[in-house]
């Protein structure tokens, strides 16, 4: 550039574009690497783990015609004494009978004194005996132990604990409360818990640990009066009853259905399939809270309940109520559902949100549209006040019927108003793109145009075409995947 | 998962050298370019990127439909958008000439 020539050229421009270009390259190709390797995605065997994509390894060109195991003599069964557990398990038996009476082996006596089989394969295998008394010794040394280390390692044994406690015992998980909150919220609870730091400590663990329960979304909610469910409480039946002083928060967890199977409702999916994981991510929660010693009742689908959740979740800041009634999240969009734990843990409630879903739903009705029973309402704005709100309510008679009516065995649900809504679109760059420029435009503008596109270019069947025939044609939404078409995998 | 940043790093490459023939192309055009006229290219190819990677992310998400009409309307307007750019660019040219 000629000396005092401020006006930049051409050749200047490239060449310091070209540097520029290539400082945002290698920024790029550095980012890339390290966010490539901080990606939670790719842990190994949780990513993509629904439809087998972890593993990804192309066996084909290592497959062999023998195992690379060697057969070196007879072959032969293994006996049920040959697992550690098994034979420790008939060890423990016998020297703690599990009706109470006296031991018929303690540590003192030996080999001989063993019944049959376990007297065969003790002197089998010399050693091995002694090796479990020295264990057995050091278990109980263990348990001793445990006091000093109890708080230090309290979080990693309550995140045990709750992983564990769905293997025990044949009864469903989590335990129906068979008392009322006062007694059942505190059965089982750690009576000498550590010093929580702050509410805010408190929320932000229980937020993890929810999420390495497998929840989706997790909010904090005060419990409301409002919310509750009245004439009936779990654990003590048909009655009046306050909320109890002990509900201060409820922990609100979210998760979508499977996306296939949802995409093909009403007769492929399943609401249970979301159901079973939030019993489990609520139910581990509740064991998890009372193992750090707070009180804790599970609140689960598909009944069992002593709140209301959409207002709850609402609330803890998940998403706002959608035309077809439910929650509609801005990650999930209306495929959320949703369980809560209450609790006297101190929290940091969240606040809710505003993305304006409410007047996206006031002028999108796909939902209503797409409805075979005709549940959901047209007006532009919810015309009812129920109980003290005004908000959309479907016609819970009408959607029960289309239950009744669809091609499936019994009445488990209908879902096609989950699957349309335009906020359950895939997690991929351009929907997020457009619920994220949606959510900051506050003219509507955008979301009027994504609309339009919605339903200018979007296939939809029909609500008549959901039901069987005469009336409709079986259809979905979307067509369902090969695991779920029997006439791939059978002959029909 | 390993292939996202083999598959960026080439992009990136193959990115350098597409400015570098484009930079030859225009040369050999006599079109003389500004920086102004790099931007309004860069945002149109841009467009043009985002525009194909949309459209084949529904098709790839099972909207067959909403894929080939989100291609067909984005790319008529950046066809447009495209003659528009381009005559501009070579109206620069004939000024040049002049």
């Amino acid at each position: 550039m000629p000396k005092g020539n401020k006006k930049i050229n051409r050749r200047d421009f490239i060449k310091y574009s070209g540097i520029a270009g290539a400082a945002l390259t290698l920024s790029g190709i550095a980012g890339a690497g390290y966010f490539a390797g901080k990606d939670k995605s790719t842990h190994t065997g949780w990513g993509k783990g629904a439809y087998g994509e972890n593993q990804d390894f192309n066996r084909t060109p290592f497959r062999v015609n023998n195992p690379t195991y060697k057969k070196a003599g007879k072959p032969v069964r293994i006996g049920y004494l040959e697992n550690i557990f098994n034979r420790n398990g008939e060890l423990y038996r016998l020297m703690h009978p599990r009706d109470g009476s006296n031991p018929k082996w303690s540590l003192q006596q030996g080999v001989d004194d063993l019944p049959g089989d376990l007297k065969k394969f003790y002197k089998k295998h010399p050693g091995r005996l002694d090796e479990f008394k020295k264990a057995y010794r050091r278990g109980r040394q263990q348990k001793k132990n445990w006091e000093k280390y109890k708080d230090q390692y309290l979080l990693a044994d309550a995140w045990s604990a709750a992983h564990s406690s769905p293997m025990r015992g044949r009864e469903a998980f989590p335990a129906e409360p068979q008392d009322a909150p006062e007694k059942s919220d505190f059965k089982g609870i750690n009576t000498k818990p550590c010093q929580l730091k702050s509410p805010g400590h408190g929320s932000r663990l229980m937020k993890k640990i929810a999420h390495t329960f497998g929840a989706t979304l997790v909010g904090i909610a005060p419990v409301k009066e409002e919310w509750l469910y009245q004439g009936y409480l779990r654990g003590v039946g048909k009655t009046r009853y306050e909320k109890p002083p002990h509900w201060k928060h409820a922990i609100v967890v979210g998760i979508p259905h499977e996306w296939e199977s949802l995409y093909a409702n009403p007769v492929y999916g399943t609401s249970y399939d979301a159901y079973s994981m939030l019993n489990f991510i609520a139910g581990k929660l509740e064991v998890f809270l009372k193992h750090i010693g707070y009180a804790a009742r599970s609140h689960v689908p598909p009944t069992d309940y002593d709140l209301v959740m959409p207002p709850l979740a609402i609330d803890a800041g998940l998403g706002e109520q959608g035309r077809n009634g439910i929650l509609i999240t801005p990650e999930l969009g209306a495929n959320t559902r949703l369980a809560a734990v209450t609790t006297n843990m101190p929290l940091e409630n969240d606040k809710p949100i505003d993305i304006g879903i409410k007047e996206f739903c006031e002028k999108c009705k796909i939902c209503a549209e797409q409805c075979p029973s005709g549940a959901i309402s047209f007006d532009k704005q919810p015309p009812q006040v129920i109980r003290g709100y005004r908000r959309w309510e479907i016609n819970q008679e009408k959607c029960f019927t289309i239950w009744n009516t669809v091609a499936t065995s019994h009445p488990r649900g209908c879902r096609v108003c989950l699957a349309v809504c335009p906020y359950s679109r895939k997690n991929n760059w351009i929907h997020k793109l457009a619920k994220q420029m949606d959510a900051y435009d506050p003219t509507g503008a955008f979301s009027s145009a994504m609309l339009a596109m919605q339903k200018q270019f979007f296939d939809y069947p029909g609500a008549q075409e959901y039901l069987p025939p005469p009336d409709g044609s079986n259809a979905v939404y979307q067509e369902p995947p090969d695991w779920l078409k029997t006439e791939e995998w059978f002959d029909l | 998962m390993f292939i996202q940043p083999v598959f960026w790093i080439i992009i990136g490459m193959l990115g350098l050298l597409m400015i570098t023939s484009a930079k030859y192309w225009l040369s050999d055009l006599n079109i003389v370019m500004k920086w102004w006229k790099w931007l309004l290219a860069g945002a149109w190819f841009v467009l043009l990127s985002l525009s194909l990677a949309g459209g084949m992310t529904l098709i790839g998400e099972g909207e067959q439909q909403a894929g080939l009409y989100f291609l067909g309307f984005s790319l008529l307007i950046i066809l447009l958008l495209g003659v528009g750019l381009w005559r501009l660019l070579a109206r620069k040219k004939k000024d040049t000439n002049q």
